[in-house]
């Protein structure tokens, strides 16, 4: 589709220079939708480690349905502070992917979760690498 | 006094005697022997590996002077045999049968696009050229301003530098498919003892460090951009002496040119995060699309609606044909319908309106992208046209 697309704009201003920066376009495009979905499953990787890592830390498992997680973190939070069970099970089961992580929401849900890693230093080398992909998210451009 | 043991019988006999004091001694090799050793006669796989280094050479040489833009160690022993090399071992075919469809699609690009170089450059300038694809001097080929370029560097490297600084973008797009640079560090060589051959050499050899260090490259974003197993259009083929990297990737030829395309993007490093080696290819899709939007804007002639939903129609039914596409040709019908519905409802009728389309059309696609879905990005990729098939 994008090709018939980008031929039909070069044959429309029928220049070489056109033809071949679209060309070259279509190429970096394509490595763009490899790169990013790459980067999408790395980032979904990174935060698989470290909940696991965090469910070993403290000895649970935690809820994966929102409301499972709301419970949680109804009862939880309240008795174990800030950075207690259930905070960390509300936020661990708010994560929605990694380009969510580019939203306002999303760039919160890391700020709190790199909070974290005061109350949890084993946790900070895969929460660095989760926010250097989040930091690296910026809204997106047409190309 | 101590008392005397079994060993002091042997605490006066001479240290070396020449003779065997022990029973292995007699299987020591002698000097003689030792000497032999160190050169050894080249075993099989040396004369094998000797054959082939020097089939490589004449095949180049043959074709294009001693330096080409081929990596003929990966090519297949049939295409090499094609081009007038000797006859190849069943062990150099082992070697070379790593990659065949490198071979074909090197020998069409390079075939084509070598008979164009010669018709634009002197021959005195081929081991020069850096890029031996038809599509890169064509694009030379077509541009007035390049033609320019080239004659002032046939004038000499003054003319040249006088050119490239009035026309400094052009001057970088030379450069990219020929190394003017070292046709003006060269021709003022007038050293006593140093022959046309010595340069010749000399320049040989730079270029060739030049296309490994290019190569290499390649070879790099070839292994960032490589799909999950078993989703890729190209072959895994295993490395023997790599137990840390079993298998390795080979790309089909959309897939290298892709990587090809990436590694002339030179913030994309190969150690570097997936989200920036991202944004940097974006920022260099981002200058072409600056660069297009003002070419298209003021050139671009008048395109019909009705015509281009015709040919994305046709376009569709002819993924019917490809058993290889899959889910492909439901993600490109939901794609037209969209097209149709949606981005081409207020089209004006240009070739910016097409471009704008295409834009919100690759939007539209990502956008659907929630989470990783291997089946998902194969049948979309292949509908919006990241495969060759489409």
């Amino acid at each position: 589709m994008r090709n018939v697309l980008n031929e039909t704009v070069g044959d429309a201003v029928g220049t070489k220079e056109v033809k071949t920066l679209l060309n070259r376009q279509h190429k970096l495009l394509t490595a763009a939708d490899k790169l990013d979905a790459k980067m999408v499953k790395e980032a979904d990787t990174n935060f698989g480690r470290l909940r696991q890592q965090a469910e070993e830390l403290l000895h649970t498992k935690f809820p994966t349905t929102p409301l499972a997680v709301g419970a949680t973190a109804a009862t939880a939070a309240t008795l174990a502070g800030p950075a207690g069970l259930g905070t960390v099970a509300g936020l661990f089961g708010g994560y929605k992917g990694a380009k969510w992580l580019a939203s306002p929401q999303g760039k919160q849900w890391m700020a709190r979760i790199v909070e974290l890693a005061d109350s949890y230093p084993a946790l900070q080398p895969e929460i660095l690498a989760l926010s250097q992909i989040s930091d690296g998210l910026g809204p997106k451009e047409s190309e | 006094m101590a008392q005397p043991n079994y060993f002091d019988q042997f605490d006066d006999a001479p240290l070396t005697t020449g003779k065997p004091t022990n029973y292995f001694d007699q299987f020591d090799p002698t000097p003689a022997e030792i000497a032999a050793e160190a050169e050894p006669e080249p075993g099989f796989g040396e004369r094998t590996m000797d054959t082939l280094s020097s089939a490589k050479t004449s095949i180049t040489d043959e074709l294009m002077g001693s330096e080409t833009d081929m990596d003929t160690s990966n090519m297949d022993p049939a295409m090499l045999e094609a081009f007038g090399a000797p006859t190849t071992s069943a062990l150099e075919r082992t070697q070379g049968s790593v990659a065949d469809t490198v071979g074909a699609t090197a020998n069409v690009v390079i075939d084509g696009g070598l008979s164009l170089i010669q018709s634009i450059l002197p021959d005195s300038w081929e081991d020069s050229v850096i890029d031996f694809s038809r599509s890169a001097w064509e694009a030379v080929s077509q541009s007035p301003i390049m033609a320019e370029g080239i004659e002032a560097a046939k004038a000499g490297m003054k003319n040249y530098n006088e050119w490239a600084e009035k026309n400094p973008e052009w001057a970088k797009r030379l450069s990219d498919v020929v190394d003017v640079s070292s046709l003006g560090r060269t021709a003022g060589i007038k050293r006593a003892g140093v022959t046309p051959e010595h340069i010749k050499r000399g320049r040989t050899a730079g270029l060739k460090q030049k296309k490994n260090i290019r190569n290499n490259r390649v070879a790099q974003m070839n292994e960032i951009l490589e799909p999950p197993k078993g989703t890729g259009e190209g072959k895994y083929y295993i490395n023997q002496d790599k137990w840390y990297k079993p298998t390795t990737y080979d790309g089909s030829a959309w897939e290298r040119e892709v990587a090809r395309e990436l590694a002339k993007v030179p913030d994309v490093k190969y150690g570097g995060t997936y989200v920036d080696n991202l944004n940097a290819t974006r920022t260099r899709s981002l200058e072409f699309r600056d660069k297009l939007d003002e070419l298209v804007a003021s050139k671009g002639a008048p395109v019909s609606k009705e015509k281009l939903l015709a040919k994305l129609g046709n376009k569709i039914n002819r993924m019917d044909e490809n058993l290889l596409t899959g889910e492909a040709r439901e993600k490109a019908i939901k794609m037209y319908e969209h097209l149709e519905n949606v981005v081409l409802k207020d089209f004006d009728g240009t070739a910016s309106g097409v471009l704008k389309a295409r834009r919100e059309l690759d939007n539209w696609v990502t956008g659907q992208r929630k989470v990783w879905d291997s089946n998902f990005e194969n049948a979309s990729g292949i509908a919006l046209g990241t495969c060759v098939m489409s």
